[in-house]
């Protein structure tokens, strides 16, 4: 996943045979879900959430100015939906749902994106790796063998990608795109107060580890997205390399940041 | 012809200050962001009036041929005044996205208070007031 086109991917909700964790009972979760147009398939995916969190997960659809019905969708799944006026692109659309996290005191945000490509069974073994005490937790495609195929371009994107991050952080990330995700309180603190604004997942990494953050990575598996309903172009996908790339580089030479503008 | 210069100078300036002013008075261009054109005005004006200031920066700069520091200055100036732009959009493009998000999120808010007050109290509902029967909502 390169570029991810939240709007053009449709993936069927179908949980692989994995046995996710239990999800610890006295944590609060929240789950964020940004949407753009996924009318079709986002009440699919709070369904899914909502029965794979055993009535320990709260969902949140954050709806990036869609035009197709897709909040009404997720509220009749029943889902809260925060429905933002325009498009303030995926990055400020997930940060939303950590504003909301901060200000009702959640224990715990997930990251799970609307097109069903992350499987809501595999949340507790993030969750679990929360409670037993990792501040950011990602999961990982690439930590075991799972047949994850990617394009041999993609797949030298994505290990140049693991590189970089990996010597930002210090430590060895083998996935730094994936959007599936979960947060403890202090990282819900700084990203509802930081948080980037658009191709988020790469330099969100870096401004956790550089906020002292401890960040952890478990397996799990994920669906393929279907060939042919992709947009990626090669001129995307190469501003996106460079985009994404200097962001690591100044995110890790930069000052840190300030404090938040008030409200 | 250096008098032929002068005039196409000061006339320059003069149409160039005119024009902000007035964008200032219609409140159309804030102050801040005038700024950096007056000075670009103001420099106009003092090469307009007295162009052998440009050949004494050209020599000044080590620039053997006058109009070259005058383009150099050009540059600079309007490089500034993009610069200075661009930050002035970066900050309103977070701005907006705050204010989107900060929208969204009381908007939820107010959705689940009305739920909780049903259907028959809800702020619209309660619209208009009824003379004498209570606190106007505005």
């Amino acid at each position: 996943m390169v570029r991810p086109d939240r709007a053009r991917r449709r993936v069927p909700v179908i949980e692989l045979g994995v046995p996710g964790a239990e999800i610890p009972a006295h944590l609060r979760c929240l789950a964020i879900v940004p949407a753009l147009n996924e009318a079709g398939a986002v009440g699919d995916v709070v369904r899914a959430i909502l029965a794979a969190g055993q009535g320990r997960v709260d969902v949140l659809v954050v709806d990036d100015g869609s035009t197709d019905g897709t909040a009404a969708a997720a509220r009749a799944a029943g889902a809260r939906v925060v429905s933002l006026p325009f498009n303030v692109g995926i990055g400020n659309a997930v940060q939303t749902g950590y504003r909301v996290a901060r200000a009702e005191g959640y224990d715990v945000a997930m990251q799970v994106d609307g097109d069903g490509q992350h499987p809501p069974g595999q949340m507790g073994l993030l969750i679990a790796e929360v409670a037993a005490g990792a501040n950011y937790v990602v999961g990982s495609r690439f930590m075991r063998d799972a047949g994850y195929e990617t394009s041999r371009t993609r797949r030298g994107a994505m290990v140049f990608l693991a590189w970089l991050v990996s010597a930002a952080v210090g430590q060895t990330v083998t996935d730094t795109t994936s959007g599936f995700r979960a947060a403890d309180r202090a990282t819900i603190e700084l990203f509802a107060g930081h948080y980037p604004p658009d191709y988020p997942e790469v330099e969100a990494l870096v401004l956790a580890h550089r906020a002292g953050l401890r960040i952890a990575e478990v397996p799990v598996l994920m669906l393929q997205r279907s060939t042919g309903t992709s947009s990626i172009t090669p001129l995307r996908s190469a501003y996106y390399m460079v985009k994404v790339s200097l962001a690591v580089i100044v995110q890790r030479i930069g000052t840190a940041p300030r404090p938040e503008e008030p409200e | 012809m250096t008098n032929r210069l002068v005039i196409v100078g000061v006339v320059i300036a003069a149409a160039l200050v005119i024009t902000l002013v007035s964008l200032i008075r219609a409140r159309r261009l804030n102050e801040r962001y005038a700024l950096l054109w007056l000075i670009a005005a103001a420099l106009v004006i003092i090469f307009g009036l007295w162009p052998a200031a440009l050949d004494a920066l050209a020599s000044a700069f080590g620039i053997a041929y006058p109009p070259s520091a005058l383009f150099l200055l050009v540059g600079i100036t309007l490089g500034l005044v993009l610069l200075d732009t661009a930050i002035v959009i970066s900050k309103l493009v977070a701005r907006a996205a705050a204010l989107a998000q900060h929208m969204a999120m009381t908007e939820e808010r107010v959705r689940a208070l009305e739920e909780r007050l049903g259907p028959d109290q809800t702020y619209s509902s309660a619209a208009p007031p009824e003379p004498g029967s209570g606190p106007s909502p505005s």
